[in-house]
């Protein structure tokens, strides 16, 4: 319990969290030691290439490892200063869709295809406010309304397949919403979808957040996407985070050659400069060694300096952390303003 | 696409929905068609028989087909066409007790294990091989041999021999379902168990138990005629298609058209659940999981 003295402890703090799968008999690292936290009203942006564990850190969060024959090997969550790892499935369930939801990839797959759309979204405001058959369903059509989805009255009555991918996802927000979570954790929810239907949806995550100051883990190996919705970035490989900083800050000036790499491989128009691509890829997990996970794609490793053993992550500015052993004398590319 | 796009199907209802599927499954359409026709006769037959089914006519058996006996009359001078009437009641029930005791068996059993997983899942399934490897007809002589004669207790045995089939169909679809971001979505938005399984998965593993049910009804129907051929089924005066098929067999030479009739029956009916359950598989894997992409 905190003191009255101290400060508030921020909304999400992730501590060194280590979750393992397994494998046949033996349990494979698939996230190692991954810290990070989110305020209020924040976006906190999980990058990485598919496999490199965002995906991972985030559902662990909810809860959600054990069900895929996960589990946090160490490390800690805490949640408005309550510690999550460890609490009973009755504890997360209250917590879940009701201080934290998730919206998912691909919305059409995340909608139940035997409900109507008032149906999915009223069931939340069932489980978790206790509501009514009737209060529940006027929620939701309200709650269809909130998320810019025309018509909700008889939208609300229509099946998921009637919907448009940009406005099925409208409606996974709606039902992740409907239990005024403080955070919620948005699994690439704009990649299945059309460029301009993407910044539509991206643009009604903003509002809502600036409306009801939600804490968003915004997950996407998208950069771009990225730049629009976050305030800080944590970039992760091969299951650790490789390095943390504000959006700016990380975008014009990296520190990382991994990050340099993936702000390499966005297309600038008009640049007439070929994309950079990162060589290889990413080492399934469990296949580490004692040296850099990185080195054998970076352009920058050296032979001995890289291999010498696995690099830390090493604080180099405020709120600014690196995992790199050239951390120090490396000048690293960025976007151009 | 845009957005605010329309779905893309014209808006007609349930009715033009279900026009939309009768276009493209004619014979299903036909089978279910038929069925309906035979269970309206069945829940109609004292409305449509002609006769008391059971009333012996000593002096008029064999009857050719005529106004007064439509289809004509049995070896005790019993009118045919009300015999087919009431049996097809007998019948229809029958498969009912079959299919209804395999669906309480295998689909609870086959929804625990396609969700639990694991150790329970090995479990009840080896327990369902189990029950696979006994040969049915044996195991329904057998219970009649202990409980005494009677259709519903030989019906209760068919429907435990049908059981794994249940299990098998429901398992593999629940663990297919399992396996859906929906499923996810509901766990993250905090149902508990009971609640995911009963209001998330089971809504979708029902086609795949309607197309099982609709099958095996076909087969407990062919099931009955068996039984009661053999003598195992219903007791003498009361009429099914099976005993009609069985009696009449005895007297073919004299009256091949007691043999026909019903025998035609028992054939189309089972033809017409297997198209069924045929159609409405075809028809949920071609609008099942179509999505309307951007």
């Amino acid at each position: 319990m905190s003191d009255a003295t101290q400060p508030a402890p921020p909304l999400l703090e992730v501590e060194g969290l280590t979750v393992e799968y397994r494998t046949g008999r033996a349990w494979t690292r698939v996230v190692e030691d991954v810290s990070f936290t989110l305020d209020r009203g924040e976006t906190l942006a999980l990058v990485g290439e598919s496999g490199s564990g965002k995906t991972v850190s985030a559902t662990a969060v909810l809860g959600l490892v054990g069900r895929k024959g996960g589990r946090i090997a160490a490390g800690s969550i805490r949640f408005r200063g309550r510690e999550l790892v460890g609490l009973p499935e009755r504890e997360l369930r209250r917590l879940r869709g009701r201080e934290v939801a998730m919206i998912f990839q691909n919305p059409m797959r995340s909608l139940n295809p035997a409900y109507t759309a008032g149906e999915q979204v009223a069931e939340v405001a069932r489980v978790h406010l206790g509501m009514g058959r009737r209060d529940a369903w006027r929620k939701a059509v309200e709650m269809l309304d909130a998320v810019g989805i025309p018509d909700p009255e008889r939208r609300s009555r229509d099946y998921p397949h009637q919907f448009s991918g940009g406005m099925a996802q409208r409606l996974a927000i709606a039902a992740a919403l409907c239990g005024s979570p403080s955070l919620l954790i948005a699994d690439e929810p704009t990649t299945a979808l059309d460029v301009t239907v993407q910044a539509r949806v991206l643009e009604l995550l903003r509002d809502i957040q600036q409306q009801t100051e939600l804490a968003v883990l915004f997950i996407s190996h998208d950069l771009g996407v990225v730049a629009e919705v976050a305030d800080r970035v944590a970039v992760m490989y091969a299951g650790e985070v490789v390095e943390h900083g504000a959006i700016e800050e990380l975008f014009l000036v990296p520190r990382h050659p991994y990050t340099e790499g993936l702000l390499g491989s966005i297309p600038v128009l008009g640049s007439g400069e070929p994309l950079r691509s990162i060589q290889g890829t990413i080492p399934p997990a469990g296949s580490h060694g004692a040296e850099c996970r990185f080195a054998p794609r970076c352009a920058h490793a050296q032979p001995v300096a890289c291999a010498v053993g696995h690099p830390g992550l090493s604080v180099v500015g405020a709120g600014r952390d690196v995992r790199c052993h050239r951390a120090t004398d490396l000048h690293l590319e960025g976007i151009a303003r | 696409m845009s957005q605010t796009s329309a779905p893309s199907r014209p808006r007609s209802g349930r009715l033009g929905r279900a026009s939309a599927v009768a276009r493209r499954e004619p014979l299903a359409t036909f089978a279910l068609l038929y069925l309906i026709l035979i269970v309206l006769g069945a829940v109609l037959a004292p409305l449509l028989a002609t006769h008391d089914p059971d009333a012996q006519q000593l002096m008029q058996r064999f009857q050719p087909w005529s106004g007064e006996h439509w289809f004509g009359t049995d070896d005790y001078g019993r009118d045919v066409f009300s015999r087919l009437v009431y049996g097809s009641r007998v019948t229809l029930q029958a498969a009912l007790v079959a299919v209804g005791v395999s669906v309480l068996i295998g689909v609870p059993a086959g929804l625990l294990a396609g969700f639990r997983r694991g150790f329970l899942d090995a479990a009840l399934s080896r327990v369902f091989d189990g029950l696979m490897s006994i040969p049915g007809l044996i195991l329904a002589l057998t219970i009649v041999a202990v409980l005494g004669p009677g259709l519903t207790k030989a019906m209760t045995a068919v429907g435990l021999i049908f059981a794994p089939q249940f299990f098998r169909v429901t398992r593999a679809a629940t663990h297919e379902v399992m396996g859906e971001t929906y499923i996810e979505s509901s766990i993250a938005i905090g149902c508990a168990p009971a609640r995911v399984v009963l209001r998330h998965v089971l809504p979708n593993v029902v086609p795949a138990i309607l197309v099982q049910v609709s099958v095996a009804l076909g087969v407990a129907v062919s099931a009955e005629a068996s039984l009661s051929f053999l003598g195992l089924g219903v007791e003498a005066p009361t009429a099914s298609w099976g005993s009609m098929l069985s009696t009449a067999a005895q007297t073919m030479t004299l009256a091949p058209n007691l043999v026909w009739l019903p025998g035609l029956l028992i054939f189309t009916v089972v033809l017409s659940f297997t198209l069924l359950g045929e159609g409405i598989r075809r028809s949920l894997a071609a609008t099942g999981r179509k999505a309307v992409d951007e």
